[in-house]
């Protein structure tokens, strides 16, 4: 039994994006990285998926893809070589960062089942639940008619933003999303059962870093025995394991 | 014109072969230099914007290396040197003419682009190059790029 520690997309992609001008950096490059030296360091098994792998490739492009339609299409060489040292260096760090962790192949159908019929649901009650009204406070006097007046108001208000929060993002991620999820259940399952699995990330999907989405981590915690975290997380209950 | 990398690469072993830097092999070289500005160019008009940005970097990279070697392998045949600077050279120089030939399959033969083996190729020379002082390294490169567009890159990374 050890600690075996599952790279989704956003955690990959910070730790590839370093110094671009001296000190510009993924402000959560230092804690992606460091959590990767940590588990090279320790002999911690590092995971990762050929979906995750794709998906990260295509942000680190897409991103330069729409800087150069900000600034127009290059047509000098210097201009070429300014975009194409960018995407040398963070494809370059990106594939040093890969060559630390085992690329593991899944099933699948299996993965869509696991989608269709454990990931999906889990949001959609999540949403639900989080949708749903706050109980009602009632006073068991007139005394404090006033009182469960002021505290309904405060929920409701509460509610309120909840719900333009999620206008913004959604209870649900995307389906890339839910696959990686699905990938992660079943290589737990699979290769994995009886070991601690972490899954460092830095997306509100998985780790819910703030409300509304703060159940989400406990909740996969609980049905999958999944521990979604922050690199950052996982270095401290690491370092803390190691001594 | 299109076999010059195949000659520069024949030429590699030949002069290593003999212990000698001849003229011949330097002119072999600099008409390699000149294809590859050509690449350089040509990638530039392709496209699609990152398959555009993959070819420059490997014709570019290749550029660089080739023009800084020539200069060392000049210097060297100056001194009458046997070839320890063309020892030390070799393997950059098979790079750049493995990749070269690739790029000329994909600009002139006009096949569809398959990148990925040209780009490992490109990466493992980049190091091999900045090892041995050839090419900056990446991250000296990195480093000069204007701030503005090294800002705004982070700003567009969404996940």
């Amino acid at each position: 039994m050890g600690d075996v520690i599952f790279f989704e997309t956003s955690a990959l992609v910070a730790a590839s994006i370093k110094d671009l001008n001296g000190s510009i950096e993924h402000d959560r490059y230092a804690e992606s990285k460091g959590l990767l030296n940590l588990a090279s360091d320790t002999k911690t098994k590092c995971i990762t998926t050929l979906s995750i792998e794709e998906q990260a490739n295509k942000v680190l492009e897409k991103a330069l893809l729409d800087v150069m339609e900000l600034e127009k299409r290059p047509d000098t060489v210097e201009e070429f070589r300014k975009y194409s040292t960018i995407l040398d260096a963070v494809q370059r760090m990106y594939i040093e960062n890969i060559s630390f962790m085992d690329r593991l192949s899944t099933h699948k159908d299996t993965i869509a089942e696991i989608e269709d019929n454990e990931v999906y649901p889990m949001y959609d009650r999540l949403n639900a639940n989080i949708r749903e009204k706050p109980p009602k406070a009632y006073a068991v006097s007139n005394k404090f008619k006033g009182l469960a007046r002021d505290i309904n108001r405060d929920l409701m208000d509460e509610h309120r933003k909840k719900l333009d929060k999620l206008k913004e993002k959604s209870i649900m991620p995307d389906s890339k999303d839910r696959i990686i999820l699905s990938e992660a259940i079943y290589l737990k399952r699979e290769r994995f059962p009886r070991d601690t699995f972490y899954l460092s990330s830095l997306d509100n999907h998985f780790c819910g870093f703030k409300s509304p989405f703060t159940q989400i981590p406990e909740k996969i915690k609980e049905i999958f025995s999944i521990t979604c975290l922050s690199p950052q997380r996982i270095i401290r209950l690491i370092t803390d394991k190691k001594t | 014109m299109t076999d010059i990398f195949n000659k520069v690469s024949i030429g590699v072993l030949d002069s290593l072969e003999k212990r000698k830097i001849s003229e011949e092999f330097l002119s072999m070289c600099r008409e390699a230099l000149t294809e590859l500005k050509k690449f350089q160019l040509t990638a530039m008009r392709y496209p699609d914007s990152i398959n555009a940005l993959k070819l420059f970097s490997a014709s570019d990279t290749c550029y660089l290396v080739l023009q800084k070697s020539i200069s060392e392998l000049e210097q060297a045949k100056a001194r009458g040197e046997n070839p320890t600077t063309l020892e030390k050279l070799q393997d950059v120089l098979l790079y750049v003419c493995s990749i070269g030939k690739e790029l000329d399959y994909i600009f002139n033969k006009k096949v569809g682009v398959e990148v990925t083996k040209i780009r490992k190729e490109t990466f493992e020379l980049q190091e091999k190059a900045e090892g041995l002082n050839l090419l900056d390294k990446i991250d000296i490169r990195v480093n000069s790029l204007p701030g503005k567009t090294a800002a705004t890159y982070i700003s567009r990374i969404e996940v």
